[in-house]
């Protein structure tokens, strides 16, 4: 065999070796991963009432980008311990990734540097700023505070205002900055700002009986979807004197918030889409497994929604996700 | 003007050059290789092609049949409701008086049989206001039933039914904080009065909740779906619509809501697509059905590349084979080749193999031949021109032969000293005949009057020596003396007749010369009536063994012989008969040409 032909014979081949390894494994061609992941999300909730457009979201997710979600609550709302244990046991049982809203921030922190992790985490909304983090979805929460604020004073021009900017109890990085911003835009137009946490509405019900300043106006600004939840039908025709006359403003939605801001009670909300952020935990947990995606953060855009916006073609779509 | 060689002629001698140096097993390899390499291309894009086409076409009608169905199943969902409104109408409210008759347990048992298609069942009158409603019952306070959509396209197309895009149920009071998708589905209705008839609007409120259990989870192919829209381009019903919402995904719809019905290729974002296109009856609505083209081909990078490396290596098993081929064909020939070379430099011994194919084979074998019959032709030809070398100095020797001139000599002084002065001038002019014949300036053809001249002094000379102890005759035509011969051919025949014959007859030898002419041949005989010769001593007398006792010219028959058939050719030469004790009869045979011609070409 001559020269040219032993060469020939070795380019040949070594071609067919390049392109075998590169049709028929996946040393360098990945295929589309069919593989499917099993993705945890711990809620801070006990139910999934608040949580429906969530689930909608990450179902869709889970569909398009080959995931099982187990949707987990705890025993109850700001159960820490129960989430922890919750986390712990996912990681043992083997789960690719988790989801969480955190029921406190700082400890969870601490916790998840203490131990191994080993797989994405990924939070919703607050974030825990451990080192085994490795996305927080949510929304420039500072800003969202501010833009709350600058609304309230828009709708009560030159008007004396009190507002009370209630939370629930956890510790939690995106209240923390809700009411940073809220308070600061505030405090330019030389308006107090208190902060109450309320779990239930009983709170609220007692610091307006004590506390109500009857010579300015009372603005509620509920900072979370729960708290929001559990005292707003104190606001809905009520038969006291006391609950009348306060405009209440709130931070996120379910069906029932909705209904009393189409019922007016509630003045406005500001809001990410739920069913966004559900849908992206879980595109990201896999994005993530794969080693595709290493943003820390993603923050998502946010809307001011006033009554009228709930009829709003453009609007329905994402306050009412149909798939 | 020198001309100008043809570019194109250039190229082709370049080529044709080119092709000459090329070794015969490389030729055949890359012929092989190449024309296997096309063959298997060819196949392979037209394989590839025709099932790439068919799994196309399967596919695409495979869509086409699941839009048809799912067509089918919603226009039979939206008659079934068009029929309660026909229902309703026809059999409720055309035929009650809104002041007397209580229509709402008929709407509220209608209801009951839809429910799960329907949210609520209205009919306003002229002027918006809510005549009767289940299972609602109170209109929102700010809603402006007029100002409705559905209101007013039922007022301004009263003959038809109207179907509305999906909205958030937004005209009833709810007690619960639910906010269901409906459609509303409207029409103008003639309304009873007392005595009056007014128009007013039947609205059937849809759950949504049906539409997407129709499109839910359809599937087309590999990654393509249905969607559904109005002839706007308004989304009714997609997948991903909360996420084309949400901004993180596009779609094409109010481009491809304008088409007719039909399937459209398009790319949209880089991706080629498959477009059906159906239009839902009675609502203007259309359904879109995508399929991805990776879809729905062969085609992928993975894949492509598997037929790229399949390809090759189909191409290198050919390869391995045609080189394997083309070393079994080309190596005998390349043997032959090298044999032939050591052939062609002279060496006669070199070792020819005989292999390979049959045709090979046989080119061994001939060549094996024809360097035998050379080397024979050669062997020949030196031994001719050995023996003709000393053949023509056996006749160079034999022109000045000294014994035969001393005893011609002492003849010539006997007779001188004998007073026979006349025999010694006979003998003297006859010798010096013979010599001049003989040395012939040099010539080795001479005619055959000339050879006659030369035996005739020969036998004067030699009659002389032996006391006319024998007696000649030569009887040669005049015609055949013109002819031609080589010289010295019939002296040293006489002289064998005349040592083998004539030397102890008495007087009654004789010797007779003669020639005949037969054609293109002639033939000179001499006899004489000697003591003849055996078999035996004729055969060694024509190998030249036989030495006429050193008396004679020495020039042997056997020399004379070879001479002829050197010169003239193997036909031709001497053929002795004899009898012992009877005689000898030696033929001549010789060509006929004439001297004359002969003297042309010197």
């Amino acid at each position: 065999m001559g020269k040219i032909e032993k060469v020939f014979l070795t380019a040949t081949f070594l071609v067919m070796l390049v392109l075998f390894i590169l049709s028929s494994t996946d040393w360098v061609i990945k295929e589309q991963d069919e593989k499917v992941h099993q993705i945890s999300v711990i809620v801070n909730d006990s139910v999934d009432d608040y949580w429906m457009n969530y689930k909608k979201g990450m179902e869709k997710a889970a569909k398009i980008w080959n995931a099982e979600v187990d949707f987990i609550t705890i025993s109850y709302r700001g159960d820490l311990l129960n989430q922890m244990e919750i986390i712990a046991s996912e990681l043992d049982s083997q789960a690719d990734a988790l989801v969480i809203s955190p029921v406190d921030s700082e400890i969870l922190k601490r916790y998840l540097n203490d131990i191994f992790v080993g797989i994405p985490v990924i939070t919703i909304g607050a974030d825990i700023e451990a080192e085994a983090t490795s996305c927080n979805i949510g929304a420039d929460y500072y800003e969202m505070g501010k833009t709350l604020g600058q609304k309230i004073i828009q709708d009560h021009d030159q008007e004396p205002l009190h507002v009370v900017a209630i939370q629930q109890g956890d510790r939690r990085t995106d209240t923390d900055q809700l009411y940073l911003g809220l308070k600061e835009q505030m405090e330019e137009q030389n308006i107090e700002v208190s902060r109450i946490y309320s779990k239930e509405k009983v709170f609220v019900e007692s610091y307006i009986r004590s506390k109500r300043n009857q010579n300015v106006k009372e603005v509620l600004v509920f900072l979370d979807v729960y708290s929001m939840d559990q005292s707003i039908e104190l606001f809905y025709n009520p038969s006291e004197e006391i609950f009348k006359g306060i405009d209440v403003y709130g931070v996120g939605y379910n069906d029932k918030i909705l209904y009393y801001l189409d019922k007016e009670v509630l003045k406005g909300i500001i809001a990410v889409s739920d069913y966004y952020m559900g849908y992206m935990s879980i595109e990201k947990a896999k994005e993530i497994i794969k080693n595709k995606w290493n943003q820390r953060r993603i923050i998502l855009e946010y809307e001011y929604l006033e009554p009228e916006d709930i009829y709003d073609k453009d609007k329905e779509v994402l306050l009412f996700p149909r798939s | 003007m020198k001309k100008r060689k043809n570019p194109l002629k250039k190229i082709y001698d370049k080529r044709y050059e080119l092709y000459h140096r090329l070794s015969l097993r490389y030729t055949i390899w890359v012929s092989f290789t190449i024309s296997a390499v096309v063959m298997s291309l060819f196949i392979a894009i037209s394989l590839y092609s025709r099932l790439n086409n068919q799994l196309q076409s399967t596919i695409q009608k495979e869509s086409q049949g699941i839009i048809e169905q799912v067509n089918n199943t919603l226009t039979i969902y939206l008659r079934n409701m068009m029929k309660v409104s026909d229902s309703l109408y026809y059999n409720v409210i055309k035929n009650s008086d809104i002041e007397t008759d209580n229509m709402e347990s008929k709407f509220q048992l209608l209801y009951d049989t839809n429910r799960e298609s329907m949210f609520n069942i209205a009919l306003f009158g002229e002027d918006g206001e809510l005549i009767v409603a289940t299972p609602a019952s109170t209109v929102k306070e700010k809603v402006d039933v007029t100002n409705s959509k559905w209101y007013q396209v039922a007022m301004d197309k009263k003959e038809n039914m109207h179907f509305s895009n999906p909205e958030i149920q937004n005209l009833f009071e709810t007690t619960d904080d639910q906010f269901p998708w409906v459609i509303s589905l409207s029409r103008a209705v003639q309304v009873n009065k007392g005595t009056q008839t007014s128009t007013g609007v039947l609205l059937i409120e849809l759950q949504y909740g049906m539409l997407e259990l129709i499109f839910n989870d359809v599937t087309l192919g590999n990654g393509g779906y249905l969607y559904l829209v109005d002839k706007t381009g308004e989304m009714i019903y997609h997948p991903m619509e909360s996420l084309i919402a949400s901004g993180e995904y596009q779609e094409n719809h109010e481009v491809v809501s304008q088409y007719k019905d039909g399937i459209y290729e398009e790319q949209y974002q880089g991706e080629d697509r498959v477009i059906s296109v159906k239009s839902v009856g009675y609502t203007g609505w259309k359904i879109i059905g995508v399929t991805p083209q990776k879809g729905i081909q062969l085609n992928g990078l993975k894949n492509n590349l598997f037929i790229g490396f399949l390809i090759l290596f189909f191409t290198f098993i050919l390869f391995l084979i045609n080189s394997f081929i083309s070393s079994k064909v080309s190596l005998p020939i390349l043997k032959l080749e090298k044999s032939v070379e050591l052939l062609a430099k002279g060496d006669l011994e070199a070792e020819i193999e005989v292999i390979g194919v049959h045709e090979v084979h046989h080119l061994g074998v001939s060549i094996q031949k024809m360097a035998a019959r050379i080397k024979k032709l050669m062997d020949d030809s030196v031994r001719a021109e050995k023996t003709k070398r000393k053949n023509e100095l056996n006749v160079l020797q034999s022109q000045i032969n000294p014994h035969f001139l001393y005893n011609t000599l002492d003849i010539i002084v006997w007779m001188i000293e004998n007073e026979k002065k006349s025999e010694a001038v006979k003998v003297v002019m006859a010798l010096s005949r013979f010599f001049r014949i003989s040395l012939s300036k040099g010539q080795s053809i001479i005619s055959i009057k000339n050879e006659i001249e030369h035996v005739r002094s020969y036998l004067t000379i030699q009659n002389m020596r032996f006391k006319n102890r024998f007696k000649y005759f030569i009887e040669i035509d005049e015609e055949i003396e013109k002819y031609s011969t080589i010289k010295l051919v019939l002296q040293p025949l006489v002289e064998n007749a005349i040592y083998h014959g004539m030397e102890f007859m008495d007087g009654d030898g004789e010797i007779r010369i003669y020639a005949l002419k037969e054609e293109e041949d002639i033939f000179i005989y001499i006899e004489d009536n000697g003591f003849g010769m055996t078999r035996e001593v004729v055969e060694r007398i024509m190998e030249g063994k036989v030495d006429p006792k050193g008396k004679g010219s020495g020039i042997g028959i056997n020399n004379v012989n070879e001479r002829i058939k050197l010169y003239y050719g193997q036909e031709y030469g001497i053929t002795i008969q004899s009898e012992p004790d009877e005689g000898t009869t030696i033929m001549v045979h010789i060509p006929a040409i004439l001297y004359d011609e002969i003297k042309k070409t010197e």
